[in-house]
């Protein structure tokens, strides 16, 4: 984690960003607040931040900052999901999933009528490793232990890892940031931040649908 | 006894000394030495004499004009505190006012406080507006649109707002400021006797800061370790070690800064 930071001054000359606009997104969690690493420096102390997260992540409110509400950009990447309900042909129709995956899951779901955002986000996340030819046993056990493991709600700052040695896939859910050291003789096929996922679902759902 | 019918809510009323349970009401009153024992939630809640309340509230409104100490939360729309009042847990409310004291233990989050006694808060402060005039001490972050002190204030974390609006006229520290506009000034004290004991003390009454980072900023009467910001401007009585700026920079005569750089 310690690799590539950005300092605040650079951040500010880099996207040219205000220290009102820097404040203010940090109150309203736009910027997470562990993303701000202090050190101290020569002038004492001064703050870092993880570069290849920061820089999209202003780059982003900038973009979306004069079409949206600042409440509204704080839900976008509050790690605590909107909480809807959506009929799996709203999904489809507003192409926020590929009518694949929604045809793929529509046998694993329980209430078609009423999907709520944990089980769209268990799609989407399937729909990201479909892309990376698995069988679909295996994207079955993948969709059914998302659905029993992971809180979204509680606790999204995981990533999921998926392994295959010979023709066995492993799935699991690791604590964002470890390091795991692998057996060369297996390979990682599915590597996704789901902290990032549910920021994106966010912004998806929110920006492109009008329940 | 049906449990689904829906019930008619009671007033609660302790004058004299008495203990109550907790439960709903429509209004509480305390006007002698009251104990509720358990939490409460009601509509409006009145202090007037010395009340304890054990457990946590939720109230449209709550008041307090004599002495209360509170174990639990508060949860109110509107609260006011003309006298003293510890609160052991945390306080969430839209408008929140105290002309006494008044002491809370974990976090407050409030849209509209005024504090022209004395606020200490152990935790955070969260909101949006914040005026006080008399003396204010955070111990963690202090987060909201607005800052606006007339008197002492003491921030062990981060002050962060937009706009900062600082009139010192006591002794007063906080770590960090960052905002937009930020603007500390010399209160000059009215009163007689200060401005005497201040000339024969040769003592002035300071803002330290270690870090102070703004858009605008102009500085009065600050001792501060670094100042960044776009435009800078120094006024009289200030000791800073550092100033970075981007736009324009001024010292006022009489202000000592060790060294400046335009980035």
């Amino acid at each position: 984690m310690d690799g590539d930071l950005i300092s605040k001054k650079e951040v500010l000359e880099l996207t040219g960003i205000s220290y009102g606009q820097l404040y203010r997104w940090k109150r309203k969690n736009i910027i997470p607040e562990d993303w701000f690493i202090k050190k101290s420096s020569f002038t004492g102390q001064e703050t870092f931040f993880p570069r290849e997260k920061m820089l999209p992540r202003i780059a982003k409110v900038k973009e979306l900052k004069d079409t949206h509400s600042l409440d509204e950009l704080s839900d976008f990447f509050s790690p605590n999901p909107a909480k809807i309900e959506v009929t799996l042909d709203s999904l489809r129709l507003q192409s926020v999933l590929h009518s694949d995956t929604i045809s793929f899951c529509t046998p694993l779901l329980k209430n078609v009528k009423a999907i709520e955002f944990p089980d769209i986000l268990n799609m989407f996340i399937l729909e990201k490793a479909r892309t990376r030819s698995i069988r679909e046993e295996d994207q079955k056990t993948l969709f059914s232990f998302l659905h029993e493991n992971f809180e979204a709600f509680n606790s999204p700052s995981f990533e999921l890892i998926g392994l295959r040695k010979h023709e066995t896939v492993i799935w699991m859910l690791l604590p964002l940031h470890s390091t795991l050291l692998l057996d060369p003789t297996a390979e990682t096929i599915v590597k996704l931040d789901l902290l990032q996922m549910v920021e994106e679902l966010n912004i998806i759902l929110t920006s492109e649908i009008n329940f | 006894m049906s449990t689904v019918e829906k019930k008619e809510l009671h007033d609660l009323k302790i004058s004299g000394s008495g203990t109550s349970r907790g439960g709903q009401f429509d209004t509480v009153k305390i006007s002698g030495s009251g104990t509720i024992q358990g939490d409460i939630e009601c509509k409006d809640l009145k202090i007037s004499g010395s009340g304890k309340i054990n457990g946590d509230i939720t109230s449209e409104e709550f008041k307090c004009s004599g002495s209360s100490k509170i174990t639990g939360s508060i949860n109110a729309k509107e609260i006011s505190i003309s006298g003293s009042t510890n609160i052991e847990g945390s306080v969430t409310a839209a408008e929140m006012s105290v002309s006494g004291s008044s002491k809370i233990t974990e976090n407050l989050t409030c849209k509209e406080f005024s504090s022209s006694g004395s606020t200490k808060i152990n935790g955070k402060l969260h909101g949006g507006e914040i005026k006080s005039h008399g003396s204010l001490k955070v111990e963690k972050d202090c987060e909201v649109e607005t800052f606006i002190s007339r008197g002492s204030v003491t921030i062990k974390g981060l002050l962060s707002a937009d706009k900062v609006d600082i009139k010192i006229s006591h002794e007063s520290f906080i770590k960090e400021i960052g905002g937009e506009i930020i603007e500390v000034k010399n209160e000059h004290s009215a009163k007689l006797f200060k401005q005497v004991v201040n000339f024969f003390m040769q003592r002035d009454d300071h803002l330290r800061s270690d870090l102070i980072e703004g858009d605008e900023i102009y500085l009065e009467n600050t001792k501060a370790k670094l100042v960044r910001g776009n435009n800078v401007t120094i006024g009289e009585n200030c000791e800073i070690e550092t100033v970075e700026y981007s736009g324009a920079f001024d010292v006022k005569d009489g202000s000592k800064v060790g060294k400046s750089v335009k980035n």
